[in-house]
């Protein structure tokens, strides 16, 4: 018997001689203060059952009568209810918390069975250890054959190396908040899958990781139809530009030629008249010219974003009479579609701001931060209420969803500052690799 | 019965377990009437300093029973859904204290005013 154990014993030991002694309710509140500190110092009712025998022989030895016995078992019999009574009170809160968790349990078991994600756990060696059913809809595999299997084998083998630094990052609590990896069907087919993931910790040490999974087929159909469409823009604006250029230029160019030719055949004052003519003929040749370059720039193709932007700058300043000033560049070529999109993105901010803000100044700032390009786009105009623009469906709104989508499409994203009053930024943040 | 110092604790549960026995409780429920008033005398003597614990025979039907309501004027518990919990009080966090009464006891109802005191009302039928 430990020291604990043996102090409790005499204690209670005690109270009983008192009890017998006829020193009563005192003496029972002993007993129950003895079970109540058994209790605390994390002792069990086996302990309390060997205080009680200790306690039981004891008085018994003590007892010369038949008369004296049958009190003493009376008495002790009475101790054991007043000391097992705070056990009592243990035991029922246990069972209380246990339906409690059960019926916790049970909500959180609907929920992950009844998800459209994919929800499952893996072990730190990468193992599967869960899977929802939602695994088997969307994959067509069974769940249940692929618990203690390998992760990595239900990946898309070229993704397979980053998913091995994401569920390594994901251990060590550094994961992105969310990646994209390819799952592999039953099929064969893979499914582009978004994953959110999370380490699981128990008392402080790593043992799993927590993931969800969601089948993004239908975004990225989205996403790829809209690269399509605004490829086949762009071709559409390329031949709109070509026969604005090359064939409408043709013909003026034939059209002097004739003019020429009369002015030689008309007397002097009428040929000066013709002259005039011609005069305006270049203008119309000048104007067509840089129409075309703005609609499909081939100095875009030929010398990059930034001189691009400057001509499409100098183009807008001429016909509008804003100031627009072009700071920085993007330092060496970004992927082609990538210029392309921002290029179309800060004509369409251009045309907004021309149509809408009442602006005198646009400042476009290029700034490379590490493998991220950012190109602030800067008004000093009447600004707008950002969350009613984007949420309207009006045709800002639409041209603000229109950079968006481009965007998206490129991997980049938009930010926008502005307020009634106080002119508008938009800052664009894109990948400067490919 | 006043209860200010645990001398009163032992009264309270000598006069409770008698009444109990009045109203023809069995043994057992005689003991756990009492361990109810211990803890809520405990928890008057802990918390409030004073207060009192008054019993009753009630009736309900054909049901017959004890109540035991302990009233202090203390600071009164400004959270009591907070207090229930076990593991608020030193000894919730083994399921004793006011939990441990609600458990042990047929009926439990507690009413507290922050800076007002609390009175808690529990009823043992008899079985």
């Amino acid at each position: 018997m430990n020291s604990v154990l043996e102090e409790l014993a005499t204690e209670y030991t005690a109270a009983l001689r008192d009890y017998l002694d006829g020193r009563g309710e005192i003496a029972l509140q002993q007993a129950y203060d003895v079970g109540r500190k058994t209790l605390a110092k994390g002792l069990g009712v086996l302990d309390m059952a060997t205080i009680q025998h200790r306690a039981l022989v004891k008085c018994l030895l003590k007892a010369h009568t038949p008369r004296e016995g049958s009190q003493t078992l009376r008495a002790v019999k009475k101790f054991f209810v007043e000391s097992l009574l705070p056990f009592e009170m243990s035991h029922r809160r246990i069972q209380e918390v246990n339906v409690a968790l059960r019926e916790s349990e049970r909500r959180y078991r609907d929920l992950v069975e009844n998800a459209r994600d994919v929800i499952y756990t893996l072990s730190t060696d990468g193992t599967i250890r869960s899977l929802n059913p939602a695994f088997e809809a969307m994959t067509g595999w069974s769940g249940a054959d692929w618990l203690g299997q390998e992760f990595g084998r239900l990946i898309h083998p070229d993704d397979l190396p980053r998913a091995a630094a994401l569920f390594q990052a994901v251990l060590h609590g550094q994961a992105p908040p969310t990646f994209e990896l390819r799952i592999r069907s039953l099929s064969g087919s893979y499914i582009p899958g978004e994953f959110v993931a999370t380490s699981q910790t128990q008392g402080g040490r790593v043992v799993g990781v927590l993931g969800i999974a969601r089948d993004i087929t239908d975004r990225k159909r989205a996403e790829e139809a809209l690269l399509h469409l605004n490829e086949a823009l762009e071709a559409e604006v390329g031949r709109i530009a070509h026969a604005l250029h090359d064939e409408a230029g043709q013909l003026l160019a034939s059209v002097h030629i004739v003019l020429a030719d009369i002015a030689r055949e008309l007397p002097s004052h009428a040929s000066r008249r013709l002259q005039e003519v011609r005069g305006l003929l270049d203008k119309i040749e000048e104007q067509l010219r840089h129409l075309s370059h703005e609609l499909r720039p081939t100095i875009l193709d030929d010398l990059g974003l930034g001189p691009a932007l400057e001509f499409l700058a100098d183009g807008v300043s001429r016909r509008t009479g804003l100031l627009i000033s072009v700071e920085g560049s993007p330092d060496k070529r970004l992927p082609a579609a990538t210029e392309t999109a921002l290029y179309r993105i800060v004509q369409e901010v251009l045309t907004n701001v021309t149509k809408h803000a009442q602006a005198t100044r646009v400042r476009i700032r290029f700034q490379r931060d590490g493998r991220l390009l950012r190109c602030s786009i800067r008004d000093n105009g009447v600004g707008f209420d950002v969350l009613a623009a984007t949420t309207r469906r009006g045709s800002r709104g639409l041209g603000l969803l229109g950079i968006q989508e481009r965007l998206n499409a490129a991997g980049g994203t938009l930010n926008i500052h502005s307020a009634p009053g106080s002119g508008t930024e938009l800052v664009i943040t894109t990948p400067a690799e490919a | 019965m006043p209860v200010g110092a645990d001398v009163d604790i032992v009264t309270a549960r000598q006069k409770g377990r008698e009444l109990a026995a009045q109203c023809g409780l069995s043994s057992t429920d005689l003991a756990v009437v009492a361990t109810a008033i211990s803890e809520l005398a405990r928890n008057i003597v802990r918390y409030a300093v004073r207060g009192e614990i008054v019993l009753r025979r009630v009736e309900n039907g054909t049901k017959r029973g004890i109540e035991v309501v302990a009233t202090d004027d203390g600071p009164g518990i400004s959270d009591v859904p907070l207090a229930m919990q076990d593991g608020y009080s030193t000894s919730g966090g083994l399921g004793l204290g006011l939990p441990g009464v609600r458990r042990l006891m047929d009926e439990f109802d507690i009413v507290s005013r922050f800076g007002k005191g609390t009175t808690v009302t529990v009823k043992k039928w008899r079985r």
